[in-house]
Formats: structure tokens, sequence, C-alpha cells
């Protein structure tokens, strides 16, 4: 147990210090960060820039806004479409609507600007018509019922829950879909580590070394748990950045519909850590099969295509969330923690599938494991050579031969 | 030296790579305290048969027993081994990667540290204790390599090839710890294709070609036995005149001469001959002791093609 410690925390502080690491975990929230702001600031811009355009004139052919209400300040009426266009060229306004005679039956309005009309100049002009619009309807409707002529409750049929507006639904969708790629991105990372670091020990012959001072089993758990920290580290630190985006979110609709309720944080957690142990092992496992990193990766691809899976399919999964094969998916190991992350946050699983999906995941940690100590104390000796299908079975059948040689050194020893 | 304890036993062992077997049907053993000398071409196997030793290993046929039982754990903390090719990390600092390496084999952090740091002194690396791995020369990192053998005080040491690759002042540095460490009663395992250094410093050996014993046992006893029945002269005169001379062999520089001598005549007898008579001038007169390296060559070219 202690040199799992020790290999554990070498792996840890050592690939911690690395620059790819560095760069990955504060460098990508770090650009989101960014990213977002500029998004903020963009669109504020561009809502913004009513006013930008000054003075806006208006000629009414309809003749229903001779005593407008809700007047913009910037707005000016105009008599005649050539008195318009005098100011718009002297420079007086920025822009001219021209409302035609037949507004009222086929909704004409013409503009006229200098360079085009912003999107935000076009919601307020909107707003202006709609309003003296209701004028002429029956006095007992509220100009408001107009202008946001609905109020929207979802009604969640699977957990029953209500959900105050359309931003809540978009939210409920990305939740899952936010933990699923953080937990992909922090697997990748930190398995792609673990690989690499059991390539290049072998490459540098250091293997021999580790090999005659501790069991392949305890290099291999100490390197997965040392990397596992280090993908609990990461996923910590995006964990708290992102908490930094939802606060500068809280003005958007959209990211305010996000929520991260503690039983999905819990059980997120619980399925984060065994499919890193899951994906670490396995990759720890390629990484001692293989004869050079490049090789390796191209392996890692289909892992990583194999884990995604549940992404790919999330159509299926949005639409049946207790479907079969959303099911089939929550069982098979590799799958099991994406699935159930869009899952769990989707509807309510029911409590013996989770306690079996995690069951069957311990299985598959412990199995992979073990499986990837046999390839490699194998592999480690196959120095530019791969190992074929048929050597890694015979180094699955040699356990059996360890085995009993540890058991005859009991033997001996008392 | 006392010819007690044996410390590695290897017994009939067999290791085959698919069709080609690389050790076949091997058995010696290595005793407390000595430097057993590992000896062969490149290929023969000395490198197998050392992981298989440390349990790196499983043979395929025949017992292998270190340090009194089967390899346990607990054998490896009692065993170092610096194989053929160097591995280190290299983006660590030098005391770091010690210190690492040194609890990994069972020892006190402090002790490690302390230790490390001695060694390093000892072997001239003292001021590049916090420089990186990466940073070190060739021989350095041989030297670094070298000390993870032997930080954690083992009992048994294998070294594969220690002094390739270093210049004639670290190979005199390593070969004094060594000789310590053997006067320290440290069992040695050293492979080597250099057989000057097997005769300055090897008590016993072994020398394998294609996985199969061809010489075994003490280095004296072993150039005894190829010990031809010559002698080696120099001076002048009619060699071949001499009694009981059958062939005389001139070296390269014509200055000295190897007379075979035949069956049943001894040197003794030759240098009597010498001393009587008038038309010799002896200037030297020794027995023709071959050296390893000739005993090599003779005896791996005569179990295969190498040169």
């Amino acid at each position: 147990m202690r040199k799992i410690w020790l290999i554990a925390r070498r792996e840890y502080l050592f690939n911690f210090r690395r620059r790819s690491f560095l760069f990955t975990v504060f460098g990508v929230p770090a650009f989101t960060l960014v990213m977002m702001f500029v998004i903020f600031a963009v669109s504020e811009n561009t809502l913004g820039q009513a006013g930008t355009l000054g003075t806006i004139g208006y000629v009414d052919h309809a003749g229903f806004l001779a005593e407008p209400v809700q007047k913009p300040e910037e707005y000016r009426a105009f008599p005649d479409e050539d008195a318009a266009r005098e100011a718009l060229l002297a420079g007086e306004i920025g822009a001219y609507f021209v409302i035609n005679e037949d507004y009222l039956t086929t909704g004409r309005v013409d503009a006229y600007a200098g360079d085009g009309i912003p999107e935000g100049v076009e919601d307020q002009l909107q707003e202006f018509l709609n309003a003296n619009l209701v004028r002429l309807l029956p006095p007992d409707v509220p100009v408001e019922r107009l202008l946001d002529p609905m109020e929207l409750t979802i009604v969640d049929m699977q957990t029953g829950s209500e959900l105050d507006n359309a931003a809540a639904l978009g939210g409920k969708i990305m939740t899952p879909f936010i933990l699923a790629l953080v937990f992909l991105m922090a697997i990748n990372t930190t398995s792609q580590f673990l690989m690499s670091s059991v390539v290049e020990e072998k490459e540098s012959r250091m293997m021999e070394v580790l090999v005659t001072s501790t069991t392949p089993l305890e290099i291999l758990w100490g390197k997965v748990l040392g990397m596992g920290g280090l993908g609990l580290t990461q996923v910590v630190i995006w964990g708290a950045a992102g908490a930094l985006l939802l606060t500068f979110g809280e003005q958007s609709e959209f990211l305010s519909g996000i929520t991260f309720p503690p039983d999905l944080i819990v059980l997120g957690a619980i399925y984060f850590i065994l499919g890193y142990f899951l994906f670490g092992a396995i990759m720890a496992g390629i990484g001692a099969a293989v004869t050079a990193e490049q090789e390796g990766r191209q392996f890692a691809g289909i892992l990583t295509l194999i884990a995604v899976l549940p992404m790919m399919l999330a159509f299926n999964l949005l639409q049946e969330p207790n479907g079969a094969l959303s099911m089939i998916m929550s069982f098979v190991p590799l799958t099991a923690p994406m699935t159930m992350i869009i899952r769990l946050s989707l509807t309510v699983v029911p409590a013996w599938e989770v306690i079996v999906s995690i069951g069957l995941m311990v299985l598959g940690v412990l199995g992979a494991v073990w499986l990837s100590a046999r390839v490699f104390r194998l592999g480690m000796l196959m120095y530019g050579k791969r190992l074929s299908v048929r050597e890694i079975v015979a180094a699955l059948r040699q356990g059996q031969r360890v085995m009993t040689t540890v058991a005859q050194a009991k033997e001996g020893a008392s | 030296m006392s010819a007690g304890e044996t410390v590695v036993q290897v017994s009939q062992v067999t290791k085959a790579y698919g069709t080609h077997v690389a050790v076949d049907d091997l058995s010696f053993e290595v005793q407390r305290g000595e430097i057993f000398a590992f000896l062969g071409p490149n290929g023969a196997g000395k490198t197998t048969t050392m992981r298989m030793i440390l349990d790196i290993l499983k043979p395929d046929a025949g017992s292998i027993s270190v340090l009194g039982g089967p390899f346990t754990e607990e054998t490896k903390q009692r065993i170092g081994y610096m194989p053929e090719e160097r591995g280190l990390y290299r983006n660590v600092r030098l005391l770091d990667l010690l210190v690492y390496m040194g609890t990994l084999k069972g020892m006190r952090a402090s002790d490690a540290r302390q230790r490390a740091m001695d060694l390093l002194n000892r072997l001239e690396l003292g001021e590049h204790a916090k420089s990186k791995v990466s940073e070190l020369s060739k021989g350095m990192q041989q030297k670094v390599q070298f000390i993870v053998t032997v930080l954690h005080r083992p009992e048994l040491i294998i070294v594969d090839e220690p002094f390739s690759g270093l210049d004639p002042v670290n190979t005199q540095l390593l070969k004094n710890m060594l000789f310590d460490l053997k006067d320290d009663g440290v069992t040695i395992v050293m492979s080597t294709h250099m057989m000057h250094q097997v005769e300055e410093m090897g008590d016993r050996l072994l020398m394998i070609d294609e996985g199969r014993c061809v010489l075994y046992g003490p280095v004296d006893e072993v150039r005894d036995r190829f010990a031809e029945n010559a002698v080696v002269v120099q001076g002048q005169g009619d060699w071949a005149a001499l009694p009981g001379v059958e062939s005389v062999e001139a070296d390269e520089t014509g200055r000295e001469y190897t007379l075979h001598l035949a069956e049943g005549v001894t040197p003794k007898m030759v240098m009597q001959a010498l001393a009587a008579s008038p038309e010799h001038h002896v200037r030297s007169f020794a027995l023709a002791v071959p050296s390893l390296n000739e005993i090599f060559i003779q005896v791996a070219g005569r179990n295969g093609n190498h040169a």
C-alpha cells in the first residue's frame, strides 16, 4: 500500500507540473471566460445600437400614428418622404421608416438608412408599432398582452416538476451535456498522460528498475490513483470556473436555466471516479502493449469514440431516457458514466439500475486493472514489438502461474 | 574467499522466445561475497538470464532460487539491478529521483536522502544534486543509475555492462566502488564484454554462448585450463632446433616467439636446454597463459561463427 501511495504521489506531482496539464486546467476555463465576456460584450453592443443611429425618422401613411403612444425619444415624425430623405442626406437622422398606406392589411414598412438597420432598431420599431396597434383593439386588451402574448409553464411528465419558462428546458438539456463534456475532457487529458507515462517508462527502461522494486499491480494502481487525483483536481478547478461563469451568466436567460442538483453531483462524482479508473487502467494497458506513443493514440482514439457514443446517441437518450438503449448503455461500463450522467439529469432513473450500473462498473474497473497489470508485465519487456492478441492471452494465462509461485513462496516461508 | 553460502542458484533453466531458444538448460550458482563475471557475445542470453534471476521473466523450465529461496516481494528490497539500457526519469531533479527510488525499495525518505547525498559525493556528482537528469552527461547518468542500484544497501547487485560508455576516470571510480561493496560483503553479478575487467575484478566467471554454458569456474582456473603446453620467449637463436619444440610461432612484431611443446615436455626442460645452449640468447621467458580475450574468441568461435 505504501508503494502505491508513493507512486501515486509522484505521478500526481510530476504531471501537475507539466505544461500541457497547466494549460488544459487553467487555459481552457480562462479561454472560455474570455470568450463569454466577448460574446456578452458583442451582444450587448448589437442590442444597444438603437441609439447609435441617432435620431430616427418615420413617415406615417397609414394614419394610425397621429397621436402615438410609447414613442421612443429619438423618433421623429416627418410629414412626407421628401422631408425625411432630405433630413437623412443632411445627416440630421440616421434612418427613416415609411409605414405604407396598406400597412394594416399587409404590414409593409420600408426602411431607408445609410448603413443598414441594426436588429435592435428593428425590435424597437416593432414594439412601437405594436403599442400603437393595440389602441385599435377593444379597450380591455392590455398593451402587455400583445407584447408578451404567453407566459409558458412546462410540466415535466417524468418528474412531475414544473419548469417556469422555456429557458429552464434549455438548461435541463444543457446540464448533462456540460457534465458529460467536462467528464470526457478530464478523462481524456489524464488518461493520455497515463498512457504516455507508461510508454515513456517502457522506452527509457525505467520499467525494469521499477518492477524490481515493486509489483506491476502496485505500479498500475499507483499510476491510476495518482492520475485520478490529477483528473479530480482538474474537474474541481473547472467546476470553480464554471461556478464563476454561471454567476456572470445569470444575466443571460439561456444560462440561468442550468442547475446542478446535489444528488446529481454526488452520483456524477461516483461515475466520474469509476469511469476515470476504468479508462485510466485501459489506457495504461494500451501503453504497455504498444511500442510508441503515436501508436497508442490510435487505440486511445477508438476508446474515446466508445466513450462518446452516448453523446452521439443523445437524441435517443433525450427522447427515451428510460428506454432499452439507455438501459443497455448504462450497464456497459465503458458507456455507463456518460449515459448515466445524461439520464440522471433528464429523468428519475430506477434505483436498482443505478446500483447495478455502479456494481458492474466496479467489477469492470477491477477487471481492467488486473488485466492491464498482466499485459503490463508482459508488454514492458517486449521492446520494439507490439503485443499480439495471442501473447496477451498467454499473459493472462500466466497470471495463474504467477499466483502459484506466490503460493509456493508462502509455503516456503512458513 | 569463503566458498560457502549460495546466493543465486540457477538449475537447468530454459527460456525460449517463440522458436528461438535464448537460454538452454543453464545451471550455475553465485556465492556470497564474490564478484561473479557473466560473459558472452551479444545475444548469448546474458540479459535474459539476469531478468529471470530478477523474476522479470519466468523460465520455461528449471528453477531459480535467490537469496535462499524463491523470489518474493521481500527479495526485491535486498537486490539492486542496473539494466543494460539505462532508465531514468528525465525531467526530475537528481536528488528527488534518488529519494523516490530509495523509498520504493522500502527506505525511509530521510535515510534515502542522506545516503543518496553521500553516494553522489562519492561519485563526484554532489554539486548536481539539484540538477535535472536531462541536464547530465551520459556518463553522469550512468553513475546515477549505479547509485539507484546500490542506494538501498542491497546484499546482491546485478549490473549489466556497468562500464559501457564510461571514460577511464569514471570507470576507475566505479571499479573502486564495486571493490568497496565487495569488501562490505555485497555479492556482485556483473555482465561484461571487457575481458581485462574480468581478469582484474572477477573471482569466478560464467561464459555462455547461444544460451549454453561454455565456461564456468574460478577465473584463474579457467585460464590455466586453457593454457597450452607452450612458452613465450624473446631473444635470438634457432628456436625450432631446441629439443621438444614442435613448432614455432612468431608474433606480429617478430620479437616474441611462442614455442609449442611436444607432449610430455615441460617448460622447465626447455629452460634447461636453453641455459645449456650457447647459440641461444634469452631476454625473457614466460609460460604461455592465454588472456581471457583469446579464450573468449576461441570458445565463441568454436561454437559458432562469432568473430
